[in-house]
């Protein structure tokens, strides 16, 4: 638990790192539209 | 500049709820909380007709005689209790015609309801729509993230190149949480006066709206007197039709093709409508973007009315009253209707006689 504590190392951040890159890989590849929570239809 | 985090605590709490997201997806699937039938009650209306398409996929078992499916230019484009009950005076008994409508063009999503509807019920013709001349989205439907959660329908997306796989895994993280909450508490939607109007309206939309604000003026306007075959492309009537040849997508092309081998092996006849948008009003032929049957090897009538024809004798304004936008609005849809359910009825009829 001590170990926990201290400040994460290269390895911890690497991991969280390789997270973000993924979650913002996959928030790029998706339509613009599915993150409009304001989305009024305009047509087609 | 402080340090993103201080201890490894945090780091790892971190990433451990970024990872709990990322793969939320993947155990919703596989803990099978997620009922396909609620999904669809989930959908808010102005999405589309969801919450009537689920009743109609997993409520119903009776045989469907016609189904129109498509984006909403069909959806508000066709009277489809007009359809049924010239359809049902044709066969000499009640016919049941329903239409599947939702905003946005979707491949995926029209593969993906007609195939659900197809392992519960017999559908005896299919017409759809096509994707027209500017629908060249190399993306899932905007709104996958609600009606596609992970696990449902994966077969359909093997063969996708990873980049639009990404995408819809994108869409389902994106639509993970929400579908969560509804595991834990219920969230389906109570019958609204719109979905009563749907049930009433065998599932289409009757828009009563002017052209782009303009008040609505209800027009009665008799439809041209044409006959079936010169709605229907053939050899003799092709130079009504027009094919852009506009390319459709890798993303299109993929379902374009799941849906006319799920119809080719379930035997589900199928025509296409043409659905003219306003811009096209004075266009002496019909534009398609290219001839389907030979993109994809199967049979499937192209019925269209050339929108020079279908308003000859009209002027702007009266034009205008047809249309909300680009779309048809309950007089267009009125006037398209009664235009074409011949050639409708004769295509139904043709592929009766041949199943006999």
């Amino acid at each position: 638990m001590k170990n926990m504590h201290a400040a994460p190392n290269r390895f911890d951040l690497a991991i969280v790192t390789i997270l973000c890159v993924i979650a913002v890989v996959l928030l790029l590849s998706i339509p613009a539209q599915s993150l409009d929570v304001n989305l009024v239809y305009k047509g087609f | 500049m402080d340090p993103p985090f201080t201890s490894r605590w945090q780091a790892y709490g971190f990433a451990l709820t970024l990872a709990f997201f990322l793969l939320l997806p993947a155990g919703l699937s596989r803990s099978g909380l997620v009922r396909r039938q609620d999904v669809y009650q989930r959908i808010p209306e102005k999405f589309g007709a969801f919450s009537y398409i689920g009743h109609q996929i997993f409520d119903d078992s009776s045989d469907i005689d016609i189904l129109f499916l498509g984006s909403s230019v069909l959806w508000l484009g066709i009277d489809t209790p007009y359809v049924q009950y010239e359809l049902s005076r044709q066969l000499g008994r009640p016919a049941n015609v329903i239409t599947f409508g939702s905003n946005w063009r979707g491949e995926e999503l029209n593969y993906i309801l007609l195939s659900e509807v197809l392992q519960r019920r017999k559908v005896r013709m299919l017409v759809i729509t096509m994707p027209l001349s500017h629908q060249s989205t190399n993306l899932p439907h905007p709104q996958s993230f609600r009606w596609l959660p992970h696990g449902d329908n994966q077969a359909a997306l093997l063969g996708l190149p990873l980049r639009l796989r990404l995408a819809l895994y994108g869409e389902q993280v994106l639509g993970a949480p929400r579908h969560l909450v509804g595991i834990i508490r219920s969230d389906i939607q109570e019958k609204t006066d719109f979905n009563r109007m749907l049930v009433s309206l065998r599932g289409a939309y009757r828009v009563e709206a002017g052209y782009l604000g303009a008040p609505f003026v209800m027009q009665k306007t008799k439809p041209p007197e044409l006959s079936a075959r010169s709605m229907i492309y053939s050899p003799e009537t092709q130079r009504f039709f027009n094919f852009t040849q506009q390319p459709l997508s890798p993303y299109q092309m993929h379902f374009l093709r799941l849906t006319t081998e799920l119809t080719r092996n379930s035997g589900v006849p199928v025509a296409i409508l043409n659905i003219p948008l306003s811009r096209q009003r004075r266009n002496a032929a019909v534009e398609e973007r290219m001839h389907w049957s030979e993109v994809f090897g199967l049979e499937m009538p192209i019925i269209g009315v050339p929108p020079a024809t279908l308003f000859r004798g009209m002027t702007d304004l009266e034009i205008n009253r047809c249309f909300s936008d680009e779309h048809m609005n309950l007089n267009g849809s009125d006037l398209l209707t009664r235009t074409v359910t011949p050639a409708i009825l004769t295509v139904y009829e043709e592929h009766a006689r041949r199943s006999q």
